[in-house]
C-alpha cells in the first residue's frame, strides 16, 4: 500500500492541479515501482492523477539508460536491466534513496535540460543541509563532492511527463559501482552522504528533507504555466 | 500525404538530440501516440509519439546518431504511398531533399540557430497531416506585424508571407525576421561551405555567433574541468636531437619509417616505467598507478583535436608504435577512430614541433597526472666541452598535477627523457 508521506496544496488552499503527492514506497523491486510509475505517468498525462514524488530504495540492481555502453559493465557476468532512461549504466541498494518525480513538464515550461538543472539543484541543497557541499560539473550530468559522484541522475520522459529521476547515495555499500564505470565514466570516484559527513546518515533524515524542499523548489524553478496540455500550441 | 518525424526540441538549450532507439520498422503501422523512437540530450530520454496515423516509411537517422534539432529523422505516410511523394508540398519553406542523408558522422558544426526550429513533437491539430507551418500562408488582411518590422522586410527584400510569427495570433516580431535572415544565410553560407576547403570551412562566417560543435562542446569540457581542477606545474627541458635524428635516418635508409615523434612516445614510455607518478592518477582516495603505459597523441583536426591512444606502450617496439601511431592518426583525420581508440590513455604527448614552435604548455586530459608538450627541433649554437658547436635542440615542457607529484619528481622525469633521447640507441636494444 502507498503512504501518502505528504501532501503540498496549492495557494487557493484547496486541493487542485497544484497538488504534489509526495510518496515514501520503502524498499521496493525495481519492476514493482517501474509499473506503478508507469501507472501514474499515464494517469498524470491524462490530467487524473496528480504529480508525484516517489521516494524509495531497491534491493541491490544495475540498471542501464537506453543510449548506455555495455563497455561500462566491467563484469560482464552482472544482471543489468536495460530501462528508459538516459544516461548509462548506474547501480541502486539499499542506502540509496531513489527518487522518481513525476513531474508534467507541459504544464512547466516544456524545458528538460531546465528539470535535470532543477534535480541537480534541490540534490546540492540536500547535500547542503546535512553540511556536505556538493557542486555540478558542467557537462556531467549529477552532483559532485569533492570525494566523488554523490547523486546521478537519469531521466525518461513520456508525453512530457517525467519518470525515473535520482539516486542519492546516503549510506550505500559502495563497492557495487566498482564493477561498473557509473554513468559511463572510467575509474569514475563515487562516494556517499555518510562517508562525506563522516558520521552514518539515516534514509529518514533525508527523506524528510526531500519533502519539505520539493515542491517550494520546483515552484520556484519551474512554475506552472497555462496548461498547453489541453489547448493547441502555436 | 506523409508527415515528416522531426528531431523534437526538448529544452531552449539543446541544439542537437541523439536518437537512441527506434521502437518501429519500415513498414510497420504507427497509431497516434504510438510511441516510434527514443532520443536522448543530456541525462534523459524522451519517447517520440507518432502525431499521425499511418506506416513508417522511411528511416533516415541510424540509432546512436546525433542530429541538429529539426533535423527529419523519418516519415510516416499512408500505407502503400511511396516515400518520394513525401517532401513535395509545394509550399515548404527549406524543403529537405527524398535523399538526403545525415552526414556518416553527423555535422559538428551544422549552423543550426536554437530559435528557429518549429517544435512539432506532439501537438499538431487533430485533422492535420502536415505541420502548421506547411500550411500555405493566410491571404486577405495581410501578416500581423508591427511597421518597424514591416520596414525591415522592405529594406532586406523579404516577403513577409515567407516568415513565420511566434507572436501573439501569429504576429511577425522583429526576431523572427531576424531569424529569418539568418536562416537564409545560412543557407546561403552551407552552400558555398561544400565549396571550400575544410580548412576554410572551420571558421564561422564573419561575426555573430557560432552554435558549438559537438567536438567543440566536448573539448570546453575537458580543459575546463582540467584547468578548474587540477593544479598544473610546468617544467622544460632543452634535449639534443642531433643523435635521435640520425637514427631517424638509418632506419629509414634501412626500411623502417619511424617519426621523431614516435621516437619520443618510446623515450616516455621508458621514462614513465620509471617514474610511475607520472603514469598516474589523482583521486581523494589515493592514487591510481596504471598498470599499462597508454599513450595519447594529440591529432589536430579543422575543427578541434582528437587523441588517439597508444595502448600498452610499454612492451612496443619503436616501429610497432610507428606503425600504429600512423594508423590512428590517420583514422582520427578521417573520423573512423572508435571511441574505445580514443579512451583509456594514461599519459599524453601534444607535439607542435611541424609548427615551428619552440615550447609550450599544454593542459592535462583527465583522469590523467601529465602532459608532454614537445617543440620543433631547431639549430642552435651549443656549447659541448668549451667549444660552441652547432647543435640541433629540441624543448619539451612537462605539465604536471602536483596534487600528484613535485617539482623536483617530473625534473628527474624528464632527465631520464632527455637521457634516452640523446642516447636514442638504447631505444632500439
Amino acid at each position: 500500500m502507498l503512504k501518502v508521506f505528504s501532501v503540498t496544496q496549492c495557494l487557493c488552499g484547496e486541493i487542485c492541479e497544484g497538488v504534489m503527492v509526495i510518496t515514501d514506497l520503502g524498499l521496493i523491486e525495481f519492476d514493482t515501482a517501474y509499473a506503478l510509475q508507469e501507472r501514474l505517468v499515464a494517469g498524470i498525462a491524462t490530467g487524473t492523477e496528480p504529480e508525484s514524488l516517489l521516494l524509495l530504495e531497491h534491493p541491490a540492481v544495475y540498471t542501464m539508460g537506453s543510449g548506455g555502453s555495455e563497455s561500462n559493465i566491467l563484469d560482464t557476468s552482472l544482471e543489468v536491466l536495460r530501462i528508459n532512461r538516459g544516461g548509462d549504466v548506474t547501480w541502486h541498494g539499499p542506502g540509496q534513496l531513489v527518487g522518481y518525480p513525476l513531474i508534467d513538464l507541459d504544464r512547466r515550461g516544456r524545458d528538460l535540460h531546465r528539470y535535470l538543472r532543477f534535480l541537480e539543484e534541490l540534490l546540492v541543497r540536500i547535500t547542503a543541509d546535512f553540511g556536505v557541499a556538493a557542486r555540478r560539473v558542467p557537462g556531467r550530468t549529477g552532483v559532485w563532492t569533492t570525494g566523488g559522484k554523490i547523486a546521478s541522475i537519469g531521466v525518461g520522459v513520456r508525453r512530457w511527463v517525467t519518470m525515473h529521476g535520482f539516486a542519492l547515495n546516503v549510506a550505500p555499500d559502495l563497492t557495487a559501482f566498482d564493477l561498473i564505470n557509473p554513468c559511463g565514466i572510467a575509474a569514475c570516484p563515487v562516494t556517499s552522504l555518510s562517508r562525506e559527513c563522516g558520521t552514518e546518515v539515516h534514509l529518514a533524515a533525508v527523506r524528510k528533507v526531500i519533502s519539505d524542499r520539493f515542491a517550494p523548489l520546483l515552484t520556484e524553478w519551474m512554475p506552472e504555466g497555462r496548461t498547453a496540455r489541453s489547448s493547441a500550441r502555436v | 500525404m506523409a508527415t515528416e518525424i522531426t528531431m523534437p526540441k526538448l529544452s531552449d538549450t539543446m541544439t542537437e538530440g541523439r536518437l537512441v532507439a527506434w521502437k518501429k520498422s519500415i513498414g510497420d503501422r504507427v497509431e497516434r501516440g504510438d510511441i516510434i523512437a527514443e532520443v536522448e540530450t543530456d541525462k534523459a530520454t524522451m519517447e517520440l509519439e507518432a502525431f499521425a496515423a499511418g506506416v513508417l516509411t522511411e528511416i533516415r537517422v541510424k540509432p546512436g546518431e546525433m542530429v541538429p534539432v529539426g533535423t527529419v529523422i523519418g516519415l510516416v505516410g499512408e500505407g502503400g504511398e511511396p516515400p518520394v511523394a513525401a517532401a513535395a508540398s509545394p509550399s515548404e519553406a527549406a524543403p529537405v531533399p527524398d535523399n538526403w542523408q545525415p552526414p556518416p558522422e553527423s555535422p559538428p558544426s551544422e549552423p543550426m540557430a536554437a530559435g528557429d526550429v518549429p517544435e512539432r513533437l506532439l501537438e499538431v491539430p487533430p485533422d492535420a497531416g502536415s505541420a502548421p507551418e506547411h500550411l500555405p500562408p493566410p491571404v486577405g488582411d495581410g501578416e500581423k506585424a508591427s511597421p518597424l518590422v514591416r520596414r525591415l522586410a522592405r529594406e532586406k527584400g523579404v516577403d513577409l508571407r515567407e516568415v513565420k510569427g511566434s507572436g501573439p495570433e501569429g504576429r511577425i516580431l522583429q526576431e523572427d525576421l531576424e531569424g529569418f535572415l539568418g536562416k537564409q544565410v545560412e543557407e546561403k553560407v552551407e552552400v558555398e561551405r561544400k565549396t571550400l576547403t575544410p580548412e576554410m570551412s572551420s571558421s564561422p562566417a564573419g561575426g555573430g555567433k557560432q552554435p558549438l560543435s559537438r567536438m567543440r562542446a566536448a573539448i570546453a569540457r575537458t580543459v575546463a574541468e582540467a584547468w578548474r581542477t587540477i593544479p598544473h606545474f610546468t617544467v622544460t627541458v632543452a634535449v639534443d636531437m642531433g643523435e635521435a635524428e640520425e637514427v631517424r635516418r638509418e632506419l629509414k635508409e634501412a626500411g623502417s619509417a619511424v617519426s621523431i615523434n614516435d621516437l619520443i612516445v618510446k623515450a616516455s614510455a621508458l621514462a614513465l616505467a620509471k617514474f610511475p607518478l607520472a603514469n598516474a592518477s589523482w583521486t581523494a582516495d589515493g592514487i591510481i598507478f596504471h598498470d599499462g603505459i597508454n599513450i595519447g597523441i594529440a591529432v589536430s583536426l579543422a575543427d578541434g583535436l582528437l587523441v588517439p591512444v597508444i595502448g600498452g606502450c610499454q612492451s612496443l617496439t619503436v616501429k610497432e608504435i610507428a606503425l600504429r601511431s600512423r594508423e590512428l592518426a590517420e583514422r582520427a583525420r578521417s573520423g573512423r577512430i572508435s571511441e574505445r581508440e580514443l579512451s583509456g590513455g594514461t599519459f599524453t604527448i601534444s607535439n607542435l614541433g611541424m609548427y615551428g614552435v619552440e615550447e609550450f604548455m599544454a593542459v592535462i586530459h583527465p583522469p590523467q597526472g601529465a602532459i608532454l608538450a614537445v617543440g620543433a627541433i631547431l639549430d642552435e649554437a651549443v656549447v659541448r666541452d668549451g667549444q660552441v658547436t652547432a647543435g640541433r635542440r629540441m624543448r619539451v615542457t612537462l605539465s604536471a598535477d602536483h596534487r600528484l607529484l613535485d617539482g623536483a619528481y617530473a625534473a628527474k622525469f624528464l632527465a631520464e627523457l632527455k637521457h634516452t633521447l640523446e642516447n636514442p640507441v638504447t631505444m632500439l636494444m
